[in-house]
Formats: structure tokens, sequence, C-alpha cells
């Protein structure tokens, strides 16, 4: 389900030195092991585990759904997938960071959809006209080298790749959405959210 | 097609296919070493995205979250344990097999016994009874020709062949399978609401009896193509799991298809 490749070859599963800092990969990834003591009913370390990971999730979410409460729940829900599910996360299959924001992200998405028609997606509006170039939340968010590093990588894609990457991944939108908010001809939005994402892969230095 | 279907990888890692797209791609995933290489790729930008968005939840989440945890039971560890099931097409007395060997496995059932056996049990029981009650495959005729996905081939194939049944709920669930293509489809309408953060899930049963996940069917009217060895399957399972899926059934099929 969660398609990432193994780790790079190396004796311990479990040594810190391989962390890769770009994408958090690598079987050493402290988060990797608290994973491992959530998996043993181990409280205090699914709390340090929360406190590490919670902006980010609930970040994601909250920029997917824009209801509050809403993402307050589906945050709740996803933490609690992950106290019960801790014993799935295979850390030769990929970040742990990467397991928790793919299930935050599909659990968001997945909410939108069901209630398309619903008051969810109601505001078409809002959605043409809000702001897709990434600055809404930078207060709380340049704080972060890594989130400064990504902003000026997002920078170097064209316009309307980063406003296609950014509405698919951040707004939930599917390509076909995508193409309908860009004004795109219908199938292109798919490939330049793929160029996008593979020229943002090259330039933040992310090693499968 | 296969031109077009590289293009979706991007897509894919975002979340942002249809339902329909996403289990196409999935399929074509199997077979295309590059596109796997470029998803494995594509898959380390996300987290750093999601890095521009953090915002802290309200402190009161925490306390809630971690008040809950306390009151939640976690899932047992994902082992391998054969023959999960007795294969769908045994008569109904081969259920009997699986739970005397259950028995001896755990001797006295408390509630610790891992809910995987429990279910497998249900799931013998069931796949005997399923196997008595669906019968053979009937043409089904199909309507809408609007495009050419690989569902689409498999719902207009010459030599589609339909299984049928009926969820509790009043909803249903069929299978189409084309023998030429070696694919089959699942197609399901009325189905009743999974509940917050689940969704249905689809699984083979191989010759052995074992469910092997064929794709989540993630909603409650609509189709998929079902992913996995649908040649050799006995049967098609749906059960309720958690929305991000499960490596084995966690609850009783809502429906279950013997495929003769």
């Amino acid at each position: 389900m969660y398609l990432v490749p193994p780790p790079p070859d190396h004796d311990s599963p479990y040594d810190h030195s391989m962390v890769d800092r770009t994408s958090g990969r690598g079987a050493g990834e402290p988060l990797a092991d608290r994973l491992r003591q959530v998996a043993k009913g181990d409280e205090d370390a699914f709390a340090a585990l929360y406190d590490e990971t919670a902006p980010r999730v609930h970040g994601l979410i909250l920029r997917v759904l824009r209801n509050p409460s809403q993402s307050e729940e589906v945050t709740q829900e996803v933490y609690l997938e992950v106290w019960r599910g801790a014993t799935r996360f295979d850390p030769s299959k990929g970040s742990a960071i990467g397991w928790l924001l793919t299930m935050a992200h599909r659990r968001a998405v997945d909410r939108v959809r069901a209630s398309q028609s619903a008051t969810v997606r109601d505001d078409t509006w809002h959605a043409r006209s809000r702001d897709v170039a990434f600055d809404t939340t930078a207060e709380q968010a340049t704080a972060r080298i890594e989130a400064r590093r990504v902003r000026s990588a997002l920078d170097g894609l064209t316009q309307v790749q980063r406003e296609a990457v950014s509405l698919a991944y951040l707004g939930g939108y599917t390509h076909t959405e995508v193409a309908s908010l860009l004004d795109l001809p219908l199938g292109t939005a798919k490939t330049r959210i793929r160029d996008g994402l593979i020229r943002l892969r090259d330039q933040l230095g992310v090693t499968p | 097609m296969s031109d077009d279907l590289h293009s979706l990888s991007g897509a894919f890692v975002l979340d942002a296919l249809s339902d329909g797209e996403r289990a196409d791609f999935e399929v074509h995933l199997g077979r295309c070493e590059t596109c796997r290489d470029e998803v494995d790729s594509l898959r380390g930008v996300t987290p750093l995205l999601a890095e521009t968005v953090a915002v802290s939840p309200p402190p009161a989440l925490r306390a809630d979250i971690m008040a809950a945890i306390r009151t939640t039971r976690q899932d047992p560890p994902v082992v391998d344990e054969p023959a999960a099931a007795e294969p769908v097409a045994a008569e109904p007395v081969a259920a009997e097999p699986a739970v005397a060997q259950s028995d001896t496995e755990a001797p006295t059932e408390t509630n610790v016994v891992p809910l995987r056996r429990r279910v497998s049990r249900q799931w013998a029981a069931l796949a005997a009874a399923a196997a008595l009650v669906v019968g053979g495959g009937v043409t089904w005729q199909v309507v809408e020709q609007a495009t050419t996905s690989i569902s689409d081939q498999v719902l207009e194939a010459s030599d589609a062949q339909t299984w049928q049944a009926t969820t509790d709920d009043g909803g249903t669930v069929r299978v189409v399978r084309s023998d030429q293509m070696g694919k089959a489809v699942l197609r399901v309408e009325g189905l009743a609401d999974p509940g917050s953060g689940k969704a249905y899930q689809a699984w083979l049963q191989d010759s052995s009896g074992s469910m092997v996940s064929a794709g989540m069917m993630t909603t409650t009217d609509g189709e998929m193509l079902l992913e996995g060895d649908v040649e050799g399957a006995a049967g098609v399972g749906l059960t309720k799991e958690p929305a991000a899926g499960s490596p084995q059934p966690t609850s009783a099929p809502v429906a279950l298809i013997a495929l003769g």
C-alpha cells in the first residue's frame, strides 16, 4: 500500500548515523524507533511522537479541510490509528514521517471526497480565489529551516507547476479539478504535477 | 494508453486521482518498474511539502488523544500464519478442520485470542455458506460505454461472467470477471456508510484459503479493478477496515462470493 524502497544496505538496522536528513528516511530514524516503542504500548513514546509530528500532521489536514473542528477530528483519527496500527509500520518500506503523513493526507482527502456535495467543498469561489502560493501559514512555518529550503525549491518551479502541486496536495483536489481551477486543458494538470514533483525531488536532493 | 498511465505517477503520489484511475494505476504499478521507482522517489517529497504548512494543534486535542489511547486496544503484530481459512470452494463440512485446528492452537478461547483467528473461523463458516447460496455466472448487460479504462474493458468483455451477492443492509455486490483479460471488477451499489475512518476492503481468497488484499473500495456505490491473481482466486470478500487498509481481514465479511 505504501510503496517506498528499502533503505540503503548497512549492518545495523537501527544505526542512528544512517539517518537521511533530507527524507527523514533510514532505519535508525528516531521516529521509527518511537513507533517501535508505541507498538509495545509505550504511552510516553506515543506522547513524544505526537509532540514531534502533530504540527505537520495537523497542519496538513487543516490545510486540506480548512474546517478547524473537522481537522481536529481527523487528526485524532490519524493518531488513534497510529496507536492501534503501530505494529504495521515497517521501517524497511519507508520513513515513519512518510507513513504518518500518507495516512493523514489520505484520510483528509477521503473526508473531502466523501462530502463532496455537502458543505466542505461548497466554497468553490473561495477555492478559486484563495492564495495557492504557499504563504498563508508562512509565519508558523518559516521558523523551520527545512520549510524555508522547501519554499525556495518551490520558487524554482514554474507558476503552473507550483500551483498544480499545491492545489493537488495541499488543496486535496484531483488532477481534473486542478485542470479546471487553473484553466488547463484536461489531462495536462497531471503532467504539470508530475513535472513539478520531479523538479522538487531533484532540487531538494531527495534520495529514494 | 501506457504513456497515459505513466504520467499519473505524480498525481498518484499526491492522492489526486479518481478512484478508478487510482485502481488502474495500482495495477499498472505492479507491472511497470519504471513507475514504481518514480513513485518511490516522489514519495520522499510529500513530507517536505507538509513542512511548509505546519500548524500546532490546540493543546486540548493532545489531552483528548492521550485519553483516547488509554482506552484503546492496539492491534496485534502481523505474523505469517499459514492457511487463514478454508477455501471457499470446499464443501460445508470442510469448515470443521479449520475450527478444529484453531482450537488445538488455542485450547481456551479467552479475550486475548487474536481477532484474526476468530475472524478466520467466521470466514470459513461464511465461506461454506456462501458456496451453497451463490450460484454460477450470469451474463450481465453493460450499459455505460463512456471510456476505455481497464475496468470498462472487463465489464464489456465478450466473455464477462458475473457473480452477485446481497449484503445484510440490502446493498448489492457484483464481481465481473473476464478470463480472456485475466482481470475482474468489483462493483457495489447501496452499501452502508462504513463509518468515520473506515472503508471497505476487497479480498481474494486463494485456493489454499489465504486472504490477500485486492484493494480498497473507497465508495459505497462504484466499482474497482481487483488487484492480484483473480484467475486463481476461489472467492472474493469485502470487509470494513480502517480507511488505510489492513494486511488481513479484521472483521466478518459484509459479502463473500464464491467464483465457481
